[in-house]
């Protein structure tokens, strides 16, 4: 039997070790660690569907003083998740570094990432998910404090801050796991039972403490404030990462806490409420952006806060749809920062002001950011189209009609894209030529996330075939 | 098998959309790839409306949370219809398009996007269930969007196209949040299923009746009512075959095909009535504003919004077979009556405005056939468009009201499609242009064919309705209908052709009438109004950010005070560490 789950830990491992020994030809590396990890993700998958067993479990000896091991497990969340991340990583690697810019410490950082989100996504306690949430915080911070563009250094410490608070909630909340639970168990797949035998106030004070964490990291209003600013000022490749994956752990953390917490259900509404609210507020926040980067940014408040608001419906479908939400919002928002990363590089501005009629100069990446409208928007045949129709119907299940109302922030949301499209690529009154062309060098990544996003969108059986075993 | 079958038109059109996005370089050959596509598809279509004996069906797509979800087909005789209609005029429209479009260099873009559109309007007359309507209705509203603004570097095509879109944008969203409600109460998109679950209900549940809104919605803003009409008239800055085909004659009718489908939910929900009032509004609208525009594709763009109203009004009333008789006339005449203003835009290097136009110079043909249009859009007695106004006429009897505005159309639309005819003859007359009369004699076999034909089917289409007229008519509606286009058509060659000083290019009558103004302001004081919103958060969130900011100044100021104990000295933070966990533990143990 083949380690394949910590194979996926061991392999960008080495490829780390290697990019920091080896001098040379770091891009290249980073590619193939990131091709590795998609042909792992891949081999995991199979095995599950083959096997009909979404959870994988394989446990080596880490801390045995403290009965910690290394765990990894699979859930049919992770498997999507897992999916999501190689694909979006792979095609950071070997095309988010549009302008050639320092590619080893570009590369290492990367490569570093991998390690921390296969690693979140495989955890099977939450000692390790713990150490792996850091790793996943600590490679993007570089991404913006060293590679990042003008006002890196004031994003990159509003962003660790944020999340390193995120950290001490999450931190705490284990802790008290910890304690509470019989035989200091911190395993996740048995954190239900032990939850249901802890007193309710510490219930309670765990509920709150992970949930604040993860809505940090999400983010959700009023705690999102770090995220225009980080995905803004971070290398494209940051932003890539940043939006389409590190977002993505919060999400799998509500996951985890909305399924295996009962407590849960006496604050969904609560919860549904605020993310509803979050939905709507980040919409006409990005209505006064200027910058392209934060104006995508800002859509994947709205796009997770719609995640969160499945999650929070507490039903089968709304949470398969939240799955769905997450798999089609990484590839589409990766796709969107690296047409920004693209157009950056080429007009040497993001100022939609200044940006005029470039679709002229840049005809391959303005088709693919409006591909990027669409799928945001959730079109029918992209992924995101699934996502929205499980999603709210979930939440009409849950919350009746008042659950269509998050919709609805969609039409602010793509109103404004297609100003922007409109009025910065398609216009052609005061064109501005390229500085830089470079518009088809990420052909090969627009393919790869185009052709994902279509392929999930139009064959959603593979992997919802998945994510319904039980 | 069956569904295979049934799915081979797409098929078609689908390789002829693929192997010209393939291979960019084919602008030669493009438009016979397209044309052949379009061809073979209307022969499969007709070859299966003929044989196979079509059933309902469906194709399992995947299911999640313990429900399975369908793509469904249906040939009920509204799908056939709309499935003819389509099989008859995107043949015709390719065929224009070849002679029309002589630009080389954007010829596989265009072709792509045409077939696109073509098999999703196949895809939505075939349509069963809410799952396929919304990809092709999607289908539909994004290749509509990109077909206005293909032009894209002139100045006013992007703004057209970003009304359009962000139309339907707001149409799509509410179809899709109408037809998740209406799942969540009989868990299936199955219209059918839908309709005889409707039946089965003692009480209607609010949230249908709220879907059933949203659903009107959605089909109001693609079929361009009242208030969501405006675009359409601005996407007449797509090329004119696009004019034709998608803005009059099918993608625009994708709304009013909805509500004929699911017209028993309607009853149902009691919804008629909106549909009869936002119906009836149009029509006003349509027709006034036709007669004030001066733009020679808008006015007929403005004439579709009116026939649209007109077939919501059927609809409202109950008259099924009215609303799609009419929903059949309409299509073969309009897109007859937008190649031929194509036609004149052509011989006049691309101007737009009738009162610098000359048309037809002497080419019978062309004139021969925009007349036969004109008449059948007029209703005069004996041409197609007559049984198909007569038909809603004679429903609408019954209430006053309507019946007043239906008859003040009838006369309007006579008097503003001979203005449409009438004003641009003027003007050759006046200024015989030699230059103008040339290029109409030798204006492409192409773009004259399909005119020729759709005039010859405006007129095989009205033999037809003679040999199997089996529809009630009322005798009084047709005789006072029959007046009022004579009237108006009189009327019209009095104003419009005797004298030439009535409505003139500046009068003040003329902009009065012109409902754009109004209504474009509206849109705007909305937009603006969305936009204070977005200012009232950034405001609130300028606020948020330093409330924040303070809270994180706070705990520094804290941390400052302790800097006595950060002294890099390894022991006092081991130290410090230790008591900390004796605490925590302490705590621990002691609080239960």
């Amino acid at each position: 039997m083949i380690p394949l789950l910590l194979l996926m830990l061991a392999i960008p491992a080495f490829f780390l070790a290697l990019l920091i020994v080896y001098k040379r030809r770091s891009a290249w590396i980073a590619t193939i660690s990131a091709a590795s990890g998609l042909v792992l993700a891949i081999a995991v998958i199979a095995t599950a569907a083959f096997s009909g067993n979404p959870s994988i479990t394989e446990n080596y000896g880490y801390i045995p003083s403290l009965s910690i091991g290394l765990n990894l497990r699979t859930s049919p969340a992770s498997l999507v998740l897992l999916l999501m991340t190689s694909i979006v990583i792979l095609v950071t690697a070997s095309s988010g570094n549009i302008a050639k810019d320092r590619e080893r410490t570009a590369s290492i950082l990367l490569v570093l990432f991998q390690i921390g989100a296969f690693g979140l996504f495989l955890s099977g306690n939450f000692f390790i998910f713990f150490i792996f949430w850091d790793i996943g915080v600590i490679a993007p911070f570089f991404m913006i404090n060293v590679l990042g563009s003008a006002n890196r250094r004031a994003a990159s410490y509003k962003f660790i801050i944020y999340e390193l608070f995120a950290s001490a909630l999450l931190l705490f909340g284990i802790l008290l796991i910890y304690f509470y639970a019989p035989g200091h168990s911190l395993s996740i797949s048995a954190l239900p039972s032990a939850y249901s035998s802890m007193p309710v106030g510490i219930q309670e004070t765990i509920f709150l403490l992970l949930f604040v964490a993860f809505l940090i990291n999400v983010p959700l209003f009023p705690l999102h404030s770090w995220l225009p600013d980080a995905h803004t000022e971070a290398s494209t490749q940051g932003s890539m990462v940043l939006s389409g994956v590190l977002t993505k752990f919060g999400g799998f953390g509500m996951l985890i806490i909305f399924t295996s917490m009962p407590i849960a259900h006496a604050y969904s509404i609560y919860i549904a409420a605020l993310a509803a609210f979050s939905a709507f507020y980040a919409a006409f926040l990005m209505m006064r952006q200027q910058d392209i980067k934060r104006i995508v940014a800002h859509t994947t408040i709205v796009e997770m806060s719609i995640i969160v608001f499945a999650i929070a419906t507490l039903t089968n479908i709304g949470a398969t749809g939240a799955i769905y939400g997450m798999l089609a919002h990484g590839i589409a928002v990766a796709m969107m920062f690296l047409a920004a990363g693209a157009i950056e590089h080429m007009f040497h501005s993001r100022n939609i002001g200044f940006l005029k009629g470039i679709s002229h100069n840049a005809k391959l990446t303005s088709w693919i950011f409006l591909a990027g409208i669409f799928a945001m928007t959730g079109v029918p045949l992209t992924a995101g189209f699934i996502a929205d129709i499980l999603i709210f119907l979930g939440a009409i299940s849950a919350f009746g009609a008042y659950g269509i109302i998050p919709l609805f922030s969609l039409i602010f949301m793509g109103a404004f894209m297609y100003f922007v499209i409109n009025k910065s690529f398609f216009a052609n009154k005061g064109r501005i030529e390229a500085e830089d062309t470079v518009d088809s060098r990420p052909a090969v990544g627009y393919a790869v996330l185009l052709a994902a996003l279509f392929l999930f969108g139009i064959l959603p059986f593979i992997l919802l075939g998945i994510v319904n075993l039980k | 098998m069956y569904p295979l079958t049934v799915l081979l038109p797409l098929f078609v059109g689908g390789i002829a959309a693929l192997a010209m996005g393939v291979s960019p370089k084919s602008e030669r050959y493009a438009k016979y790839v397209a044309l052949a596509g379009a061809l073979g598809s209307a022969l499969l279509t007709v070859l299966l409306l003929v044989h196979a004996a079509p059933l309902p069906s469906q194709i399992a797509w995947f299911s999640a949370g313990g429900y399975s979800f369908h793509l469904e087909l249906s040939f009920t005789s509204a799908n056939q219809l709309l499935l003819l209609l389509i099989a008859v005029i995107s043949p015709l429209i390719f065929l224009y398009s070849v002679g029309y479009m002589d630009v080389p260099s954007e010829q596989s873009r265009y072709y792509f996007l045409m077939s696109l559109f073509a098999v999703s309007m196949t895809l939505l007359a075939m349509s069963g269930g809410f799952l396929t309507f919304f990809i092709a209705w999607e289908g539909l509203g994004i290749t509509s969007y990109l077909l206005i603004g293909f032009w894209y570097h002139k100045e006013a095509p992007p703004l057209a196209a970003r009304k359009a879109i962000t139309t339907i944008l707001v149409g799509d969203i509410c179809l899709l949040a109408g037809m998740l409600m209406i799942w969540s109460i009989f868990h299936t998109f199955s219209f059918a299923a839908i309709i005889s679950g409707a039946h089965a209900l003692a009480t209607i549940p609010t949230i249908i009746i709220a879907a059933g809104v949203l659903l009107l919605v959605g089909a109001f803003t693609k079929s361009a009512q009242f208030p969501f009409h405006e675009w359409l008239s601005d996407a007449m800055e797509g090329p004119t075959p696009v004019s034709a085909f998608l803005h009059s004659s099918t993608m625009v009718k994708a709304g009013v095909f909805l509500a004929i489908l699911l017209i028993p939910l309607f009853i149902e929900l009691k919804l008629l009535w909106l549909m009869l009032v936002i119906g009836a509004i149009t029509v006003l609208v349509g027709a006034v504003t036709a007669l004030a525009s001066d733009h020679i594709k808008k006015i007929l763009a403005y004439s579709t919004m009116e026939d649209l109203g007109l077939m919501f009004v059927a609809l409202g009333l109950n008259a099924i077979p009215a609303a799609l008789l009419f929903f059949a006339v309409q299509a073969i005449y309009k897109a007859l009556l937008l190649m031929s203003s194509g036609t004149i835009m052509k011989a006049n290097g691309d101007d737009v405005n009738i009162y610098r136009v000359s048309s037809f110079g002497r080419n019978r043909l062309l004139f021969i056939s925009a007349l036969i249009g004109a008449l059948s859009l007029a209703g005069l007695f004996p041409f197609s468009g007559f049984f198909g106004k007569v038909a809603i006429d004679s429903a609408a009897v019954s209430n006053v009201t309507v019946y007043v505005v239906l008859t003040v159309a009838d006369f309007l639309t006579a008097l503003y499609i001979f203005r449409w005819l009438f004003v641009p003859m003027g003007n050759q007359r006046r200024a015989p242009r030699s230059l103008i009369i040339a290029k109409f004699a030798t204006m492409k076999r192409s773009m004259q064919a399909p005119q020729a034909i759709l005039a010859a089917g405006v007129l095989a289409f009205t033999a037809y309705l003679f040999i199997n007229g089996n529809f009630a008519v009322n005798l009084a509606a047709a005789s006072i209908e029959t007046a009022v286009v004579v009237f108006g058509m009189l009327a019209a060659y009095i104003m419009f052709k005797k004298t030439t000083s009535m409505l003139s290019e500046r009068s003040r009558a003329r902009l009065l009438m012109h409902t754009s103004y109004p209504v474009n302001a509206a849109y705007n004081l909305l937009a603006a109004s969305v936009i204070g919103i977005a200012r009232g958060a950034e405001a609130f969130e300028r606020y948020l950010n330093r409330v924040l900011y303070a809270g994180a100044r706070g705990v520094v100021g804290l941390g400052s005070s302790t800097k006595v104990a950060e002294n890099g000295n390894v022991n006092t933070y081991v130290a410090a560490l230790a008591v900390g966990l004796v605490i925590v533990l302490l705590l621990l143990i002691l609080v239960p």
